[in-house]
């Protein structure tokens, strides 16, 4: 019969805390919103991937580079050869020295061939002999030390310990880093004010029925928690659908970029502790939901008589 | 139960559309609320549901004076009054049912009981067929017959009733008064608002008669004699 709600209907949304006494779940503004949250989580999962990946780049390259260190003959050095055996020599000397490598020339040749290709003659131009080192020690003192009893061999021996571009690089990172946090932080906030402002719209729409339950009685909370459990459905359906739209996008993109680990960039693959946080996405959308429905429509009634 | 004293009340910078109201309504009785159209009727039983404050005056409900009170104890104040609004307004997205249930569910009574008791009342008010139906589907008289028990549900202390028989044929509407006599026999307080001078002749009880935002409070033998001798 044309407007009779089941009584069955009824008791099931009854018992699954689905019944709304105001109707907020009938309003085209409901899909609008859930395709908000939907997007703002996927935003906030590329946002916060690409953090995670910008840690583990910076990680690689640190702890890549961590205790080692290059020592630099440079080819106007004057006998690079036997400069070579004397500071092999010296370095076996030292207790805090682990490993000496003195770098072939088809090492070198490998190391500069991106930029000078890879039919590239060593002999063409000078090239400087390098000897990679690992230590156990990297204190500003003992790089010092190094580089006097090396300079004592030859003047023109340089120790370099990465540290300049390092440094400049993890700077670089650690900015990428913050501007992707800081998006979501951006995201998280306009999903606030977007929700403000649909929920405010939605008490205008309602306002009558608000008011009608006000005079039967209905405190506040009681009001503002029928917005509340409206939010926090929305949220969380619309941050589940986020993450797994965030999911497919990633995974796009790292087949994107190699399939895999390139000597650069990581690969998209996501630490345990990542996947968490993004898993808990939907969660936080539904709370910042929930949340700022709740404060709305509380400081809304809070003006109503 | 009710005090009000010296009341004004103003719509922004207008005239006061009521005008030093003074009256008290004793637990336990039954007046009429009468008067011409736009004499402020709807304005007073606004102020009585503390649907609006004063512009002036103090009114005392159970004991206490609305104008020092939080939010919240307006809330426990409305919860003791039952208010059938002249236009229903009944929520209608919401079964004959739940629109009934609405006043227990926002005081957390267990739902076994709100089963029971709206059930009953709705086959007290001749509706249980149409539990289950839209406020929508349903006629004027029935839509009226809905916000009757909406207001009733969890027996108030205080019942206004904005015209409650308007929509109503005589019958239904006897029935109806005869509802709100028993509710008055158990304790109920009732200010039902009315143009139906058969009914108020009937049932005789005391008038709240308002006029040009004046109210003058008459008792049945008054105005049985008043209208005997025509002045009203």
């Amino acid at each position: 019969m044309a407007g009779r709600v089941s009584s069955k209907a009824q008791d099931f949304t009854r018992k699954a805390g689905g019944r709304y006494d105001l109707p907020l779940n009938r309003s085209g503004n409901s899909r609008f919103i859930l395709l908000l949250i939907t997007m703002m989580t996927f935003l906030a999962v590329l946002a916060l991937s690409a953090s995670f990946a910008l840690g583990r780049v910076a990680e690689k390259w640190s702890s890549g580079l961590e205790n080692k260190l290059t020592i630099e003959i440079p080819a106007d050095a004057g006998d690079v050869d036997a400069l070579k055996v004397s500071v092999k020599k010296k370095l076996d000397t030292i207790d805090k020295i682990e490993k000496v490598d003195v770098m072939s020339d088809d090492a070198i040749s490998s190391l500069v061939a991106p930029w000078l290709g890879e039919d590239f003659a060593l002999d063409e131009v000078p090239m400087p002999a390098l000897i990679a080192v690992e230590t156990s020690e990297n204190s500003p003192e003992f790089m010092n030390e190094l580089q006097k009893q090396l300079s004592a061999i030859n003047e023109n021996i340089r120790v370099d310990a990465h540290e300049e571009w390092l440094d400049d690089f993890l700077r670089m990172i650690g900015a990428l880093k913050f501007g992707s946090v800081f998006v979501s932080i951006v995201i998280a906030a306009t999903a606030i004010v977007a929700i403000t402002g649909i929920i405010r719209a939605r008490m205008a729409e309602h306002r009558a029925d608000v008011e009608l339950l006000h005079l039967m009685g209905a405190s506040d909370g009681y009001i503002a928690s029928q917005f509340k459990r409206y939010a926090l459905r929305l949220g969380l359906l619309g941050g589940t659908f986020g993450l797994f739209a965030g999911a497919i996008g990633l995974a796009i993109f790292s087949l994107g970029i190699n399939g895999g680990d390139s000597d650069l960039f990581p690969s998209l693959r996501l630490s345990g502790g990542a996947i968490f946080t993004l898993f808990c996405l939907p969660f936080i959308a539904c709370i910042l939901c929930a949340v700022t429905a709740r404060i709305t429509v509380l400081r809304s009634l809070s003006r109503m008589p | 139960m009710i005090r009000f004293e010296n009341i004004g009340l103003r719509y922004g910078v207008g005239d006061e559309v009521l005008k030093d109201i003074n009256f008290r309504l004793e637990p336990g009785s039954y007046h009429f609320l009468t008067g011409p159209s736009g004499a402020g009727k709807t304005s007073l039983m606004r102020l009585m549901y503390v649907g609006l404050k004063p512009t002036r005056g103090l009114i005392t409900m159970f004991g206490k004076n609305i104008n020092g009170m939080s939010r919240g104890e307006i809330g426990d104040i409305r919860q003791k009054l039952g208010v059938v609004f002249q236009e229903f307004r009944l929520l209608p997205h919401l079964s004959v049912f739940d629109n009934v249930a609405l006043p227990l569910r926002i005081t957390n009574t267990p739902e076994k009981e709100i089963q029971n008791n709206v059930n009953e009342l709705l086959e007290w008010v001749g509706l249980g067929e149409h539990k289950d139906m839209l406020p929508e589907t349903l006629s004027g008289g029935q839509q009226q017959r809905v916000a009757i028990a909406r207001a009733v549900i969890a027996r108030p202390k205080l019942l206004l009733a904005d015209e409650p028989t308007g929509n109503l044929d005589d019958a239904i509407g006897m029935r109806l008064m005869n509802l709100l006599e028993q509710l008055n026999r158990m304790g109920t307080t009732i200010v039902v608002a009315t143009h139906n001078q058969a009914i108020i002749n009937q049932f005789g009880h005391p008038r709240l008669m308002l006029e040009q935002g004046n109210l003058y409070v008459q008792e049945p033998q008054t105005w049985i004699r008043d209208k005997i001798e025509g002045i009203y």
